[in-house]
């Protein structure tokens, strides 16, 4: 092996000496140090290889003895290096190809937006604009978790934003909220909760309550006008929050403004036994890399978990090269998550504060956020033994009107 | 009469034949690799004989397809089917 490579990278000369003194030759040639490799006799001479750097010094040999040295091939780096050296314009190409692929590769290419009904793609893309998330940019620069978070607080239409990338895709995936949905509603002012309505103030429209009604979830607040006296009334939506997004389309020139303020209930209840045992994890991941052949499945590092109890996350990375035609052989990686069971002995108190915790968090996740809280109220529930019932009550004051979801 | 010395003091000394004398040294691996250590110098080679000159005579080799696998100035290697070594020529003194 080694050999072979030292004699690829010396050259080697492959050539044919016709002469009458031929075996002279030889010693000639080997009185001068030189190596001669495979030599031969053929039908017309003398067949032999040498190194490329020796070949000049047969020259002298050969001219004492009369030999006529012929070069039949040459083999070995040099001659491929030389080869290549003359075609400079294929090897600036392919040098050229090389760093624009590394370059471009990591690059943000293409930005795509899924999952979305209501909120505008091109809205999405130019909040993420702003944020830094563009095309031609370096996607090593980006903290697509950030942008995703601001993008969140951004869109207030949207449940979940997830920014994802895959090479120089990058995936914005949309979960939206769901909005009371009334069609025949189209232009109202609905009610996004049930509340008690303590304040109205309408711009345009007709108010459909009043103040000191109980309003269920949907019911008309404030009524579009039917036969808009100016119609020129500008299309700008309100800015004010809880309103759905700019992305909608409302026939404007008759739709119902304003606000309706009301007392909002949210409430949540959760229950912690007071002895409980459950598998939690350690926080201490292997990782191992494996090749997916159709179902048989090769790992290359870690082929078992190396811990006592473990929960497995399998992801596969396959290429997609055309339309649902997968590639056979993936790679896959495998996360090995330690796990270990507790068991948990709470105080009374203990669970109590845990229930209440777990139930406020519970409660903030209803409430639309950035409203003031009003009123909080922890109540302990009767219980059955070896567990804690805590309900946490929370009552907001904020605006209910938001326009039905046409 | 030096050879003689140096002999009879490498016979003392326990030396390898190969370090005191100046004869050839030829391994044999089976029937397909030769290889000749402290030649003088290639008076005939062909496919079906190889002859070398060394210090202690003409070695001749008889064979089918020979090929000098590797040469160098004091050491070669020869490959291809054996059928025959022999010694020609100087006597032994």
């Amino acid at each position: 092996m080694f050999d072979w490579l030292r004699m690829f990278w010396q050259g080697r000369i492959f050539f044919l000496a016709r002469g009458d003194q031929l075996p002279l030759f030889l010693n000639q040639v080997l009185k001068d140090n030189v190596i001669l490799y495979r030599t031969q006799r053929s039908e017309r001479g003398m067949r032999a290889q040498i190194k490329l750097a020796d070949f000049r010094r047969l020259r002298k040999a050969a001219r004492q003895t009369h030999t006529r040295v012929k070069i039949m091939a040459k083999y070995g780096w040099p001659f491929i290096a030389r080869r290549w050296w003359r075609r400079k314009g294929l090897l600036t190409g392919i040098a050229l190809i090389a760093v624009t692929l590394t370059i471009l590769s990591q690059l943000v290419l293409s930005i795509s937006v899924s999952g979305n009904k209501t909120v505008l793609a091109a809205e999405v893309l130019e909040r993420a604009e702003k944020l830094g998330l563009k095309t031609w940019t370096f996607s090593k620069n980006l903290d697509l978790n950030r942008i995703a978070k601001a993008l969140q607080e951004q869109l207030p239409d949207a449940a979940w934003i997830g920014v994802e990338r895959s090479g120089t895709e990058v995936k914005i995936r949309i979960s939206e909220k769901i909005r009371p949905s009334i069609p025949k509603e189209a232009g109202n002012l609905v009610a996004s909760h049930a509340g008690l309505v303590k304040e109205i103030m309408v711009i345009q429209g007709t108010p459909q309550v009043h103040e000191g009604e109980i309003v269920r979830a949907g019911q008309v607040l404030i009524s579009q006008v039917q036969n808009p006296g100016f119609p020129s009334v500008p299309s700008v939506p309100n800015s004010v929050e809880n309103k759905p997004d700019s992305s909608q389309p409302l026939s404007q020139t008759s739709a119902a403004r304003g606000f309706v303020r009301a007392r909002v209930w949210y409430s949540a209840e959760e229950q912690v036994p007071l002895a409980e045992d459950k598998v939690e994890g350690t926080g201490r991941v292997a990782t191992g890399w494996g090749i997916k052949f159709g179902s048989r499945v090769i790992m290359v590092t870690t082929p078992d978990s190396p811990f006592e109890q473990t929960e497995k996350e399998v992801l596969s990375q396959y290429l997609e090269p055309w339309r649902n035609w997968r590639f056979p052989v993936e790679g896959i990686r495998v996360n090995y998550k330690e796990v270990h069971k507790v068991h948990v002995e709470r105080s009374v108190a203990e669970a109590r504060k845990l229930a209440e915790e777990t139930a406020r968090l519970e409660v903030q996740k209803k409430i639309t956020p950035g409203v003031p809280i009003v009123e909080e109220v922890v109540k302990v529930l009767p219980n059955n033994s070896g567990a804690e019932r805590v309900r946490v009550e929370v009552e907001t004051y904020e605006d209910l009107a938001v326009y039905a979801n046409p | 009469m030096f050879e003689k010395f140096k002999r009879s003091v490498g016979d003392v000394l326990d030396f390898p034949p190969d370090v005191v004398g100046e004869g050839p040294k030829i391994t044999i691996t089976g029937r397909q690799q030769i290889l000749v250590e402290n030649y003088i110098s290639i008076i005939t080679f062909s496919k079906e004989e190889i002859r070398l000159e060394t210090t202690a005579g003409d070695v001749c080799f008889e064979g089918k397809e020979l090929e000098l696998k590797v040469l160098l100035a004091t050491e070669l290697r020869i490959e291809g089917e054996l059928l025959s070594l022999s010694f020609l020529g100087r006597e032994i003194k």
